[in-house]
């Protein structure tokens, strides 16, 4: 990719991502959001956390290797306990680490 | 509550997050200048675009040789997600003038949403909200644009076998669980359609299952909501009081009230 083809890549993919957090926040009532869309807002934050974690964490098909799969299942099962049970971020972090470290370590 | 109050607030809750974002900014930095950007380029691209999943994403693009428009398309449907948090934040942050608006929009990353979701159902203040908002956002945008820059300066220095880039997961894996231990019924629903689609839509091209997953989950959270009645409580106070009929909603008692002590996800992420 050339220099200029790589800033008028760049400048264009931060025009679209601006545009999408500028939407609402800048033009406010200008847009009006259908009740339905309103309603739906509430469930946003566990929808799409769920959508982007999910797949980090699962994964099927040919590409799934069970070596690198492991590990994950298993800091994946061990941080969703400890969140449920601490709500810690830290906590979270540590456990999910170690265990992927650890299960790593394991199956060598 | 006063702004510095509020900010330190949300820099403390902050924490965490930029310690999991550090991993993350450094394998986008080393990922930009393997795939072959100058040096300026891979640095600018994390300060112009500020987004590291469609940054990511972008960059693997380029790296199979992928058309441009492929990749802008990509790009908007990742960032997709940031126009319903601007839906869901409008409210919030209504009281600042429109270009103050706009750099808090342009500040805007999943962990605000996240945070923000979880503390503004105890900020009556529209300053405050403002002043939290932006305490989570400048440490996080601060660590996130200097430690890509440390990626790019690294290059390949980064051991690979620590796979310090699965923090990022985790993250978000936390913040999940919290919106859904907290969660009423319907959000329960859309938490787990979304999870079930996103690993089965995972193949779709583009990253679609993302978008695909997320949707999936909100229209099930609508069903299950329509069905049985409306929740007893919000489960996540993220709803727009820009609008009267939302208003209610809001003002409803936050799910995470009272019970987040100051270390907790609660009082944070």
């Amino acid at each position: 990719m050339s220099t200029a083809g790589g800033w008028g890549l760049i400048l264009a993919m931060a025009a679209i991502t601006f545009a999408m957090r500028a939407s609402f926040i800048v033009l406010q009532d200008r847009i009006r959001l259908p009740a339905l869309v309103r309603r739906g807002l509430a469930y946003v934050p566990a929808a799409v956390l769920a959508a982007i974690v999910a797949p980090a964490f699962v994964q099927f098909g040919g590409d799934a290797d069970i070596a690198v799969q492991a590990p994950r299942w298993a800091a994946g099962i061990v941080g969703a306990l400890v969140a449920a049970r601490t709500q810690h971020m830290v906590a979270v972090l540590f456990a999910g680490m170690l265990t992927l470290w650890g299960v790593q370590a394991l199956l060598g | 509550m006063t702004f510095s109050q509020g900010f330190r607030e949300g820099a403390r809750d902050a924490l965490p997050v930029v310690l999991a974002v550090t991993p993350f900014g450094v394998v986008v930095g080393v990922a930009a200048v393997e795939v072959g950007l100058s040096v300026a380029q891979a640095i600018g691209i994390s300060y112009i675009v500020y987004a590291g999943t469609a940054q990511l994403a972008a960059l693997q693009l380029i790296a199979v040789g992928s058309p441009v428009a492929v990749i802008l398309v990509t790009t908007l449907l990742l960032n997709l997600r940031f126009a319903l948090y601007s839906a869901a934040f409008a409210g919030h942050l209504r009281a600042a003038p429109v270009w103050w608006r706009a750099v808090l929009a342009f500040m805007m990353t999943d962990q605000s949403m996240a945070l923000g979701s979880q503390r503004y159902g105890r900020f009556p203040e529209r300053g405050a909200k403002i002043a939290y908002y932006l305490g989570v956002s400048v440490p996080v945008g601060f660590v996130w644009t200097t430690a890509s820059t440390l990626g790019v300066l690294l290059g390949g220095g980064l051991p690979a076998g620590w796979s310090l880039e699965f923090a990022v997961p985790l993250v978000f894996l936390t913040l999940w669980v919290v919106a859904m231990v907290r969660g009423t019924p319907p959000v329960w629903v859309a938490g787990a359609v979304a999870a079930a689609v996103a690993v089965l839509a995972r193949p779709l091209p583009f990253n679609l299952g993302l978008l695909a997953a997320a949707f999936a989950g909100i229209a099930a959270g609508l069903w299950w909501e329509t069905r049985h009645g409306p929740a007893p409580r919000p489960g996540v106070a993220i709803v727009a009081d820009a609008a009267p009929a939302a208003r209610a909603a809001t003002t409803a008692p936050d799910a995470t009230g009272g019970r987040a002590a100051s270390t907790r996800v609660g009082a944070k992420p």
